[in-house]
C-alpha cells in the first residue's frame, strides 16, 4: 500500500461530552452542506437519519439554505442519507468527531451525505 | 450558382437581387401562358417587388435581399467567413483574431460554476459563514504557492484590446447601384460589403467581451490580476479539485480526488483504495474516468484513463457546469457506493468468488479492520451500508 501517503493518527475512544451538535447535510458530492446546530440535550436519543428529517422539514431557512434544502430533497428521492459511508441509523456521537471552534468551544460535528449510490457494472 | 458568375447578368430592384431565370421549356411555357405576368421593360419596379420581371427580353425571379445576405453571410458561408476575419486581423498585424476576455467563457464556467460546488469555504463551528471572497484568497494563495503549469500569454498583451476593431479606416459603405449588374459587379460590391461588415461586427465582439471580462473580475471579488493568472497558468488545484488545461485549444481536465477509501467484501473484509482522480474531459461526451492507473471492481483493467462503468447513465454531450458537476458525482458515487459486495456487481469482485473479466486482483489493497486509519475514522469504508 505505498501509495496511501495518509499520516496514522492515535484513536482516542469517545468520552460522552455535554456540547452541542453541528449537523451537516451535503447533497450529493457536494463540499458544502445544511448546517445546523443543535444544543445538548436535543439530541440525545434519536438517530441521525431522525435528526436529519426534523432539520430538513423545519422552516425559516434563507433562501440559499433553501436551495442546499431542494437540493438535497432531489438527492433523496430515491436515494439515501449516509454518515461516514454507513447508513444513518446509528445515535449521532456514533459518528461525531469532536471539534473545537476558534474560541475554544468544543462542539461534536456529523457529517450526512445525501446520495443516490450509483451502482456500477 | 455562388459565387455568382461574373458574366451572370443580375437586376438589383426594389431592394432585391432577381437572377436570371434558366431556360426550361415548362417555366418558358408557364411564363408564356395567359394570364402571366405581363413584361414591363421598363421602369424597373420601385416599392413593391413582383416574383418575375422581364427586362432586355430576358426573364428574372427573385432570389434575395443583399443586405440580409450580408447580414446572415456568416451563417451561409461560416468557413469563408473565417477566413475573412483572419485575413482582416493579419491585415493589421495580428497573426490571430484578437480577444477581449483573458478567460474564455468555458474557463469561466469551470472556475465560477463548476470549482465552487466542490470547494468548501464554511466554517463548521460558525454556521453560515463563508464567502466568495473567501474563495478568491484561496485561489490567489493557492496560485502564488503553485509554480507548476506553463505560463500563456502574457496577460498585460490584453491592454487595448477593446480598442481594436476602431484602428482601420473607416471605409465608406458602398451602396449597390439599381438596375442591370453583373455578377462581377455584384461580387465587388459584396466583397466590399462584406469588409465593412466584418469590422462592424468585430468590433461589437471585443467589446461585448471586454464587458463580459469586466463582470467576471466583479464576480472574483475585484482579483483581476488573479484571475488574469489562472487562465495563464491553465491549472488549479485546492481541497482535490482543480482542472488542467488539454493541449493547445480551449479544452480542460476537471477533476476530483477520491482521497483514500475503504471497500468491504462480502466476508467483511476491507480493501484500502488510493487516491485517483475522477476526471471529466470537455472534449467530448462527460463521461467520468479514473485519469491514474488505477483498479477497482467497477473499471475493467487496472490501466490509465479508464471509464467508469455506471449503470443507466447517459453522458451529457454537451459541456455545462450541471454536465460536468452531474458527471464527476456520479463517478465519485459509483467508486465510493458503486460496489455491492452482496451482488457482488461490476468487472471483478473483491473476494474473487465472483467473476473477475481480467485477472485483476485486489489482494494488495487488503488491510485488516483494525488498520489504524479505519479505526481512527481517517478513512471511510463506503459501501458498508447495503
Amino acid at each position: 500500500m505505498a501509495e496511501l501517503e495518509l499520516e496514522v493518527r492515535e484513536h482516542k475512544p469517545h468520552v460522552k461530552q455535554v456540547v452541542p451538535l453541528v449537523v451537516e447535510i451535503m447533497p450529493g458530492q457536494a463540499s458544502e452542506g445544511l448546517l445546523d446546530t443543535l444544543a445538548p440535550g436535543t439530541y440525545e436519543g434519536l438517530s441521525v437519519r431522525e435528526l436529519c428529517e426534523q432539520i430538513l422539514n423545519r422552516g425559516g431557512w434563507s433562501i440559499e439554505d433553501q436551495q442546499i434544502i431542494d437540493d438535497i430533497k432531489r438527492q433523496l428521492a430515491g436515494g439515501k442519507l449516509l454518515c461516514r459511508g454507513k447508513s444513518s441509523e446509528g445515535e449521532a456521537r456514533e459518528y461525531a468527531t469532536l471539534e473545537v471552534t476558534e474560541a475554544g468551544e468544543q462542539y461534536y460535528y456529523v457529517p450526512v451525505r445525501a446520495i443516490k449510490p450509483q451502482e456500477g457494472g | 450558382m455562388w459565387p455568382p458568375d461574373p458574366d451572370l447578368p443580375l437586376v438589383h430592384a426594389a431592394g432585391f437581387i432577381y437572377l436570371p431565370v434558366q431556360f426550361d421549356p415548362a417555366v418558358a411555357r408557364e411564363v408564356g401562358a395567359p394570364g402571366a405576368v405581363e413584361p414591363p421593360e421598363t421602369p424597373l419596379p420601385e416599392a413593391a417587388p413582383s416574383l418575375l420581371l422581364v427586362s432586355h427580353g430576358r426573364h428574372y425571379v427573385r432570389a434575395f435581399r443583399p443586405q440580409t445576405f450580408l447580414n446572415v453571410y456568416h451563417l451561409l458561408f461560416p468557413q469563408d467567413y473565417e477566413r475573412s476575419r483572419e485575413v482582416f486581423w493579419r491585415g493589421r498585424g495580428y497573426a490571430a483574431p484578437p480577444t477581449g476576455r483573458v478567460v474564455s467563457r468555458k474557463l469561466a464556467t469551470i472556475i465560477f460554476d463548476i470549482l465552487p460546488y466542490f470547494i468548501r469555504t464554511k466554517t463548521r463551528g460558525r454556521p453560515g459563514q463563508g464567502s466568495t471572497a473567501t474563495l478568491w484568497e484561496r485561489i490567489g494563495t493557492q496560485m502564488r504557492r503553485s509554480g507548476r503549469g506553463r505560463s500563456g500569454n502574457d496577460p498585460t498583451e490584453t491592454a487595448g484590446w477593446d480598442r481594436l476593431g476602431r484602428d482601420g479606416p473607416e471605409e465608406g459603405r458602398t451602396e449597390l447601384p439599381e438596375g442591370h449588374l453583373t455578377g462581377g459587379q455584384f461580387r465587388v460590391w459584396l466583397e466590399q460589403a462584406l469588409g465593412h461588415n466584418l469590422q462592424a461586427r468585430e468590433r461589437e465582439r471585443l467589446a461585448r467581451e471586454v464587458r463580459e471580462q469586466e463582470e467576471m473580475v466583479a464576480a472574483a471579488g475585484g482579483q483581476a490580476a488573479v484571475l488574469r493568472h489562472l487562465a495563464a497558468r491553465r491549472a488549479l488545484e485546492i481541497d482535490g479539485v482543480g482542472f488542467e488545461r488539454l493541449g493547445e485549444k480551449d479544452d480542460y481536465l476537471i477533476y476530483r480526488r477520491t482521497g483514500v477509501y475503504g471497500l468491504r467484501d462480502s466476508f467483511g473484509r476491507v480493501y484500502l483504495f488510493p487516491d485517483g482522480r475522477v476526471a471529466v474531459s470537455t472534449r467530448g461526451p462527460l463521461h467520468p474516468v479514473v485519469w491514474e492507473k488505477y483498479k477497482h471492481p467497477l473499471l475493467l483493467r487496472h490501466a490509465r484513463r479508464q471509464q467508469i462503468c455506471i449503470k443507466d447513465f447517459q453522458a451529457p454531450g454537451e459541456f455545462s457546469a450541471g454536465g460536468v458537476i452531474t458527471a464527476l458525482e456520479q463517478g465519485l458515487n459509483a467508486l465510493y457506493y458503486g460496489y455491492n459486495y452482496r451482488k457482488r456487481n461490476g468487472y471483478h469482485s473483491l473476494d474473487r468468488m465472483g467473476r473477475d473479466l481480467g485477472g485483476v486482483s485486489f489482494d494488495d489493497y487488503k488491510v485488516a479492520k483494525d488498520h489504524p486509519l479505519l479505526v481512527g475514522g481517517q478513512v471511510e469504508v463506503t459501501n458498508d451500508f447495503i
